[in-house]
């Protein structure tokens, strides 16, 4: 029995957590431009992250080696630091862009000044992460985002077209729209592989992985969570997409803001569905902030082997603990310098991707190494789809940057 | 007629490069205007039928206010943005409807494709 609620616990919290504000935009600006055309992507993409989410849980359970420790060995110190920096670059970005999305819903719910908002929501989330155990700062965000399922119930209340929705599902590219266009969806599509496959995403699940002591015991929880879990947690994206299309597309709104995408709730449902949205907004992008700025701490500590781990006290890991807190102060100060949200949240998409080749590569030598994992050594399944994916992340990391500059963020 | 020297080439790319920018420019301008005030117009109607918190429209107002006021400081979409000012400070959803529309008949002329 405790078993089995472990495991549903596990699946909701990575349901709850799958979410964050770049999916959130992402999915909605997809939808609204482009139809569902690009659900296909989001499918994808859900295979890859439950490919390598579930590799690094098992490398974690079996090698306990979480995947900044496996850089350093496998990619060696000049081209590890390489990836360290550029990992944390990112993770503090997408750090500020789930704050700002933080502050951004507390002002819609309240009222009120939004960087007043964004500093209290920081101060807020440093207490959140001293006092409460690893355990449960996962599930306090991962269940209350939960919440976020009314965006899933608003899909089906606005009655999508289910037909040309599965149409959505069948691979494609749109030679019918003019270039500039067509760079567009390039864009969109790279963007929503990276806002799926972030990297802080394996960092902070193989982190948590060994915060929760697992053993081989635990990989069976491992499979479902990661499968079941963030299978769910995509189809929660792709009713955002849906809703976009059938809501945002006919009236020519692009959704370049959460608090837009809030009204997929409220139209079908008023103002009780709308402030159920909004407290699952909340509660995802602030345990994605809380995730993002842990994985910027734990790669730091991993890296240079300090002593690392909520489940120990702060004091045991001095350069962890101050790690983490100068993360949250680092994102809070790029938010109060009022860069606009969505830029955030672009700019750390855009070099996310950038980085995942050198996360997943690491991953993907341990995993099929016999010497660490023994029996429980990639499989074939395993490693045909995991190098399947990587160079998808590899195509998608070297158009990535072209792509942003030659559509303006997929402005154009 | 004499041939085009390295320099005349180099000028002709700028320039087109210059006008292709503009061009490109404009089209970001006319999307970003027509989207802000299509948001006002759904936001206006979800608000009439009560669909949101006062809190939630305020704020949206507060936001889309700014990027209008953004826009009005461009001399070619003052007009359409002053406009759309006034009619969300009226709360008139079928004036900002009327904007929007205006717009995407507007962006049809330069080749969008729906």
């Amino acid at each position: 029995m405790a078993g089995l609620i472990e495991i549903v616990l596990g699946i909701m919290t990575a349901v709850g957590g799958f979410v964050d504000v770049s999916e959130l935009t992402f999915a909605a600006q997809a939808g609204s431009r482009f139809g569902y055309s690009l659900l296909w992507v989001f499918a994808l993409a859900t295979v890859g992250i439950i490919v390598f989410g579930e590799m690094s849980g098992r490398v974690a359970a079996i090698a306990k080696q979480p995947v900044f420790c496996l850089m350093r060995q496998r990619l060696g110190v000049s081209l590890g630091l390489f990836t360290l920096i550029a990992s944390i670059v990112v993770s503090l970005i997408t750090c500020a862009a789930e704050i700002g999305g933080v502050a951004i819903v507390l002002k819609l719910m309240a009222g009120g000044a939004y960087l007043i908002w964004a500093a209290l929501s920081v101060a807020a989330l440093i207490v959140i992460v001293w006092v409460l155990p690893f355990e449960w700062i996962e599930r306090l965000f991962g269940l209350l985002g939960l919440l976020m399922l009314a965006f899933a119930a608003a899909t089906v209340a606005l009655h999508p077209p289910w037909r040309e929705v599965a149409r959505g599902l069948v691979p494609q590219f749109p030679m019918h729209l003019p270039g500039g266009d067509r760079l567009a969806y390039g864009y969109f599509a790279v963007a929503i592989t990276s806002a799926v496959l972030f990297p802080y995403e394996t960092y902070f699940y193989s982190s948590g992985a060994i915060e929760d002591r697992w053993t081989p015991s635990k990989l069976p929880v491992n499979r479902l969570t990661t499968g079941v879990g963030f299978s769910l947690g995509s189809l929660l994206s792709m009713g955002i997409l849906i809703s976009a299309a059938v809501l945002f597309r006919p009236v020519h709104v692009d959704p370049r803001e959460p608090a837009t995408v809030a009204l997929q709730v409220a139209v079908p449902f008023g103002r009780p569905g709308l402030l159920i949205a909004l407290f699952g907004m909340l509660m995802a992008f602030s345990g994605a902030a809380v995730e993002t700025c842990l994985a910027a701490a734990y790669s730091l500590a991993q890296f240079f082997g300090w002593p690392w781990g909520r489940y120990r006290k702060p004091a045991e890991t001095p350069r962890f603990t101050l790690a983490w807190i100068a993360g949250f102060v680092i994102a809070l100060a790029l938010v109060l310098t009022n860069v606009p949200p969505l830029d955030l949240v672009e700019w750390s998409i855009v070099f996310s991707i950038v980085v995942l080749p050198l996360t997943y590569l690491p991953l993907l030598l341990i995993a099929n190494d016999r010497k660490y994992m023994g029996r429980y050594v990639n499989g074939w399944v395993a490693n045909g789809l995991g190098v399947a994916f990587y160079a998808i992340v590899v195509v998608a990391a070297v158009g990535a940057i072209p792509l942003y500059i030659l559509t303006s963020g997929g402005q154009k | 007629m004499s041939k085009p020297s390295l320099t005349h080439l180099c000028l002709i790319v700028v320039a087109a490069g210059t006008v292709a920018s503009a061009q490109d420019l404009d089209k970001a301008k006319l999307d970003q205007a027509r989207s802000v005030i299509a948001e006002a117009a759904l936001l206006e109607t979800a608000a009439a039928r009560g669909r949101v918190t006062q809190t939630y429209a305020q704020a949206l107002r507060d936001t889309l206010r700014e990027d209008l006021q953004k826009l009005a400081r461009s001399p070619q979409f003052a007009a359409t943005a002053h406009a759309a000012l006034t009619a969300l400070d009226r709360h008139d959803a079928a004036a900002l409807a009327g904007l929007r529309d205006r717009l995407v008949a507007r962006e049809r002329s330069h080749g969008r494709a729906d």
